[in-house]
């Protein structure tokens, strides 16, 4: 077993919070002082939950590729109205495929065809999921917004 | 972000010039106001002598911070001060500064304005309500107000601000946000059919005007501004700013009782999603203002990730809901 060299992120991440919560702000009385404070304690358990998940889109991108690929396979004429998808390997990878997936909701907010019905039962809940799971990420940062960080680990 | 320490004495050298001191203008330590998020706003009091004369004044500084919510500080000045010449409470200007060299970022000057931005009680509340809506009825092109954009039909008013608030979200984003290109499409077919052109304050209701012994004193934050409908400031009033005080519904009630305005549910559930989509869009502009280290504080985190995302889930819940009704196209 490997010995650690240094303390781990996490390890700092901790003491920096408990350092705010309990030795800095009991002697702040600046009352945006004492805010940016709350919502740094925040910003700090946010920074531990993103060091430990996936910081890349890679998953998501591949999420969203898969049900175009699919959508195109049952709606050919949606690769020539709406764009042809990149190549897995292309430098603007999730770029392109996050444009095309703007590109087919927009599609069905205007037609009502079996296109659109695939897209709303398909592509649209997918992107509503990716959206929670980051909104979710960063909940520590809105419990403490308001400038009350809560408890220490809550 | 301003640093207000090394921001002390070079704006004490900035007011020596403008309000031409006997010697160095005296600042204190700047009083960091307490409310938004779009501006770095300051109380700074003041003490020097002029031809002998021993003089203390209090000045409102207001700073931008690195293209925060796609503000513009010349606009909102030139706005400003033309809504105060056509009689609409709001703070005197004194000085503005476009260079950033001087203090850091581009910022202006206001006259002090003696009250309180808290919570009002409702007596005040309503006497504002009475002032926006007259404020929606200023002849905006007598008035000559010097807008960002001047539509020509209430349709058009509503595309510019639609394609404002998306070109400040397209400014802010890392990638592209499916969800915000929807809800942006989603506003352009379903305008209201009913639309009014007025001056809308863009920000209102309690925490954006000083009010004092039941008077308002002055509606402050106009960086939002433009020509559009009234109900986009009943329903920010009603929906986001005020629901602290009261619920939505109560509000839409007194809005009523007071102006003899009636939101129909249609109207009221579109102008909920526009005003969803334009803080989604402005609060990614804090995103790219804390990735640039233009502003790296926390709330700059917050707004740009978990705010705007907690509004971009609202608008998707609420144009979820219009799929499952039949299409009126």
């Amino acid at each position: 077993m490997s010995e650690l060299k240094r303390p781990t992120l996490d390890e700092v991440l901790v003491g920096s919070i408990d350092t705010i919560q309990n030795m800095l702000l009991p002697n702040l009385h600046d009352t945006w002082a004492r805010t940016a404070a709350g919502q740094l304690i925040g910003m700090l358990r946010y920074g531990r939950a993103l060091a430990s998940g996936d910081e890349s889109v890679d998953s998501e991108v591949a999420e969203l590729r898969t049900v175009i690929t699919n959508l195109y396979a049952a709606h050919p004429h949606l690769e020539s109205s709406v764009g042809e998808l990149p190549s897995s390997n292309s430098e603007n990878e999730a770029f392109i495929i996050l444009d095309l997936s703007s590109n087919l909701l927009n599609y069905a907010l205007k037609e009502t065809d079996k296109a659109t019905e695939m897209i709303l039962s398909d592509l649209r809940p997918l992107l509503v999921s990716h959206l929670e799971a980051s909104l979710a990420e960063t909940s520590p940062m809105l419990m403490s917004f308001g400038g009350d960080p809560g408890d220490a680990e809550h | 972000m301003l640093n207000i320490e090394n921001a002390r004495p070079l704006l004490a050298q900035y007011l020596s010039a403008h309000l031409g001191s006997d010697g160095i203008v005296e600042v204190e330590p700047f009083e960091r106001i307490t409310i938004g998020h779009s501006r770095g706003m300051h109380r700074i009091n003041v003490h020097y002598t002029k031809d002998g004369e021993e003089i203390r004044k209090s000045f409102a500084l207001r700073a931008e911070q690195g293209g925060m919510f796609g503000g513009d500080t010349l606009i909102e000045v030139r706005l400003q001060r033309a809504v105060r010449n056509a009689g609409i409470p709001a703070a005197r200007i004194r000085w503005v500064e476009l260079d950033a060299n001087v203090l850091g970022e581009p910022f202006f000057i206001m006259d002090w304005v003696e009250g309180s931005s808290g919570p009002p009680d409702m007596a005040t509340m309503e006497r504002y309500i009475l002032e926006l809506h007259e404020m929606h009825q200023l002849d905006w092109r007598k008035a000559e107000l010097p807008l960002r954009t001047t539509p020509s039909t209430p349709l058009h008013a509503m595309h510019q601000q639609i394609d404002h608030w998306l070109s400040v979200h397209h400014w802010g984003r890392p990638r592209p946000s499916p969800l915000i290109e929807e809800a942006a499409t989603w506003l352009k077919i379903n305008a209201p059919k009913n639309l009014r052109m007025c001056l809308v304050h863009g920000d209102p209701g309690p925490a954006n005007f000083i009010h004092k012994d039941g008077s308002v004193q002055a509606f402050t934050d106009w960086e939002f501004s433009h020509i559009g409908d009234p109900n986009e400031d009943w329903l920010f009033l009603s929906a986001m700013r005020g629901r602290a005080l009261k619920e939505p519904s109560e509000w839409r009630h007194l809005i009523q009782q007071i102006t003899d305005t009636e939101i129909t549910d249609s109207d009221w559930f579109y102008w909920d999603i526009y005003n969803h989509f334009k803080g989604s869009c402005a609060n990614t502009s804090a995103l790219r203002v804390f990735t640039s280290g233009a502003n790296m504080a926390p709330n700059m985190a917050a707004i740009g990730t978990g705010l705007h995302m907690s509004m971009l889930q609202r608008i998707s819940q609420m144009i979820g809901e219009t799929y499952n009704q039949p299409k009126t196209k």
